[in-house]
């Protein structure tokens, strides 16, 4: 996680890059004096051009000069650096100082400052001279001074300084029209500009600092086994968010180094506190209520224990020192600062009471024999327990994802089983319905007798026998005459003649009596028949559909006698 | 930052006076400290807002006649293990309010510890506040007034039973604190900035003898 944060690097990469002054583009080296090998040579060469000719004529004897001299500047520089890394101070210290005073990087940062109070320092046209003056002053006095007085003393010297700028700006008559929101914001140059400047004088200067600095590092080193749970601190650890929100919170409390100016160094600790604060929040999602000290300090003890930060004690002490009191005193920079120097505090005090648990337990502990089993004090160590954790909400997400699908899947089988099951009710009552007309149109043709039964139209219908008694229109009252003599034609004639007759009750049967009436081989057939239709009709005309299949008959037998 | 509003005014030439003060508040963990502060700078109880980060550190400013008193308030931790930091947060604070639970008499004992180490150690001439909360449980009350009354006034305190629930009394304290507060003297910070830095290093010293 932290790796693809991007925090604010500690180190800016022009502090790393070759010192020349045009820009080379390599990377410096501390033991070339922050140059490039390249153009360490050629300052080198140039040096050598430079002082080989008085060399040379004050010591002729000498037969290497050049290499004597660069040996001596080089071991010279190395001391120095030994020196800067012991923190110890002599008083051939000051030249070499003085010389080295020029640090690009101190002097961009100073310019950065200067454009960006720019606008407060232009309005009474002698501010600006007045302060750098009294800047100038403090800072070559710090400069003197820092070797041999001791930190009290400078840190009280700081504080007049500041207070003497105060004084300047409420006492003299040509800034009484500034209001005291800007003579605060011209504290605060004064402060940022000289402490930027004195920075390397005043941070981490005794050897006292450094070793407190590697005691607290390594006593938090010896902690990292307590968890949240130890400090009874109300962190949700599966919230992606707030473990978010806690790495945030460490980054700035890292942060903290990086920064020069004791009101930068502040700002990083107001930062990671609020940070702190939307942990205990609950994210954005701001579920619980602002939360109280009780809650707060834990968390940020935690977040301390997390962090380690380097040179923890020679910030916290720079602050103190150095920072204009009056603001670590009041407002909420100060607030967060004095907790944090509590959490610091409790974290040097520590001991299994303060823990709650037993003394052995926490020995133990302390030892490296007991390891902390639950993964708390891991996860923020270790990346990969991150990752996991990541990758855990993904794969519960894709849990939930995947229930969803199943869930609709079963949704679907019951509604798939549901149409089949109303499928196949409708089916089985349309198959019933149909079966019905299957037998209504099965017993259609049987049962006909029995609705002409009770049709009571049926009985205005002719019979079914031709008897020209009954049929005698008066239009065909040839044909009627004719019926009696049994003669093909006439039959025939008067057969069609019934047929008319017979169309309501006997349907589309009679058209194929016509067919068969029109073939003339079959007339004496159909003859035999009419007999024998005549004999049932006799007994029965109430059977019409007789004929209908002796018609269908005919059919039959006149489409095989065709064929 | 917030940090701006300091009072520093030897000329004494502004017409509406402001004056800063640090209270620091004091407490057992559970006696609603933290709701207290809410309900005087907020007007709320349990209904948060969105815009309150945190009631940890919260200010308001009241009126008094022509003196406007801002308030700045630390919220302390109040936590057994945490009662040893107290002096880092009282320290440089002009008042002090040491709240209890009424229903719960530790708390009462615990504030009693609080009072005297405040009058031992802290700024001299800092006003101490003792305030009962949780009225509103009157009915389940296991301090008596008459008790802390009696103890308040031995002890030089101010005393006030309040509630933050039903915000009884609550504006009421801090009021009466505003007013015994001295509001002509300009706080002088550079006196409190030694102060601070002497103690700081006196606790560091000996706080960083306990890591060897």
């Amino acid at each position: 996680m932290i790796s693809f944060k991007k925090g604010s690097f500690r180190i800016g990469e022009a502090e790393l890059k070759c010192k020349k002054a045009n820009g080379c583009d390599y990377y410096g080296n501390p033991q070339w004096d922050g140059f490039c090998s390249k153009c360490y040579k050629d300052i080198q060469k140039q040096r050598r051009m430079n002082a080989s000719p008085k060399k040379v004529q004050i010591n002729k004897s000498n037969a290497k000069p050049d290499f004597k001299k660069n040996g001596l500047t080089e071991k010279k520089s190395k001391l120095s650096y030994l020196k800067m890394f012991n923190t110890i101070k002599s008083k051939d210290d000051i030249s070499e100082k003085s010389k080295k005073d020029y640090d690009p990087l101190i002097a961009k940062k100073l310019e950065q400052v200067d454009v960006e109070y720019l606008s407060l320092l232009s309005e009474p046209k002698s501010l600006r001279s007045d302060l750098k003056k009294q800047i100038r002053n403090f800072c070559q006095m710090m400069m003197m001074s820092h070797l041999h007085s001791p930190v009290d003393l400078q840190s009280e010297l700081t504080q007049h300084f500041y207070q003497n700028i105060l004084d300047m700006l409420n006492n003299n008559y040509s800034y009484d029209e500034l209001d005291h929101e800007k003579k605060e914001q011209i504290l605060d140059y004064a402060e940022k500009y000289s402490m930027i400047k004195l920075y390397k004088y005043l941070f981490c200067m005794t050897l006292a600092d450094e070793e407190e600095d590697l005691c607290i590092q390594k006593r938090i080193r010896q902690l990292n086994w307590v968890n949240a749970k130890h400090l009874d601190c109300d962190i949700d650890k599966t919230n992606a968010q707030i473990i978010e929100l806690v790495y945030k919170a460490i980054l700035e409390l890292l942060d903290m180094d990086s920064a020069i100016a004791p009101q930068d160094k502040l700002a990083c600790v107001v930062r990671c506190c609020r940070h702190i604060f939307g942990v205990l929040q609950g994210g954005n999602n701001g579920v619980k209520g602002p939360a109280s000290a009780d809650d707060f300090l834990p968390v940020l003890i935690f977040v301390v224990l997390k962090a380690n930060p380097v040179r923890l004690k020679s910030n916290l002490h720079y602050v103190t020192r150095f920072c204009n009191a009056s603001r670590l005193m009041s407002g909420e920079a100060g607030y967060y600062f004095t907790n944090l120097c509590c959490a610091v505090s409790f974290i040097e005090k520590i001991n299994a009471e303060l823990l709650s648990m037993n003394t052995e337990e926490f020995e133990q502990y302390m030892n490296g024999t007991l390891v902390s089993d639950t993964w708390d004090s891991a996860l923020i160590i270790c990346e990969g327990m991150h990752q996991m954790f990541e990758q855990l909400a993904l794969l519960a997400d894709l849990k939930r994802r995947n229930l969803l699908i199943v869930e609709d899947a079963i949704k679907l089988k019951k509604e798939m089983s549901n149409f089949k099951d109303e499928f196949m009710e409708q089916f089985s009552v349309l198959k019933e319905v149909y079966t019905i007309n299957d037998d209504s149109n099965q017993t259609d043709t049987k049962m006909s007798v029995s609705i002409d039964d009770f049709d009571p139209m049926c009985s205005n219908l002719p019979p079914w026998t031709m008897t020209p008694q009954i049929i005698q229109p008066a239009e065909r009252t040839h044909t009627s005459s004719t019926c009696t003599d049994v003669d093909s034609w006439d039959i025939h004639s008067a057969e069609t003649v019934s047929l008319h007759s017979l169309d309501a009750c006997l349907g589309m049967s009679q058209e194929k009596h016509v067919v068969a009436g029109s073939s003339f081989e079959h007339t004496i057939k159909e003859q035999s028949h009419l007999n024998e239709i005549q004999e049932i009709s006799i007994q029965g005309w109430q059977i019409p559909s007789i004929p209908c299949e002796t018609g269908g008959k005919i059919i039959t037998s006149s489409k095989s006698d065709i064929q | 930052m917030a940090n701006r509003a300091v009072p520093q005014r030897p000329n004494g030439q502004t017409p509406g006076k402001i004056c800063q003060f640090k209270l620091v508040l004091l407490g057992e963990s559970s006696v609603g400290k933290s709701s207290l502060v809410l309900r005087f700078v907020k007007g709320q109880f349990h209904e948060y807002q969105e815009s309150t980060i945190g009631a940890a550190f919260l200010t308001q400013t009241i009126h008094l006649n022509d003196v406007a008193v801002k308030f700045e308030i630390w919220d302390t931790a109040g936590q057994e293990r945490y009662h040893s930091l107290a002096p880092m947060y009282y320290r440089g604070a002009q008042a002090a309010i040491v709240v209890y639970d009424i229903t719960n008499q530790d708390t009462f004992e615990r504030a009693k510890n609080w009072v005297k180490e405040l009058q031992r150690q802290a700024t001299p001439g800092i006003v101490i506040a003792l305030a009962g909360n949780k009225l509103d449980l009157n009915t389940m009350r296991s301090v008596q007034t008459d008790e802390s009354q009696t103890y308040a006034y031995e002890n030089g305190l101010m005393f006030m039973e309040t509630s933050a629930k039903t915000s009884a009394n609550v504006t009421e304290i801090f009021k009466a604190i505003a007013e015994k507060l001295p509001k002509n003297e300009n706080t002088n910070t550079a006196g409190q900035g030694r102060r601070l830095v002497d103690s700081a290093e006196g606790s560091n010293k000996s706080l960083s003898s306990c890591c060897k």
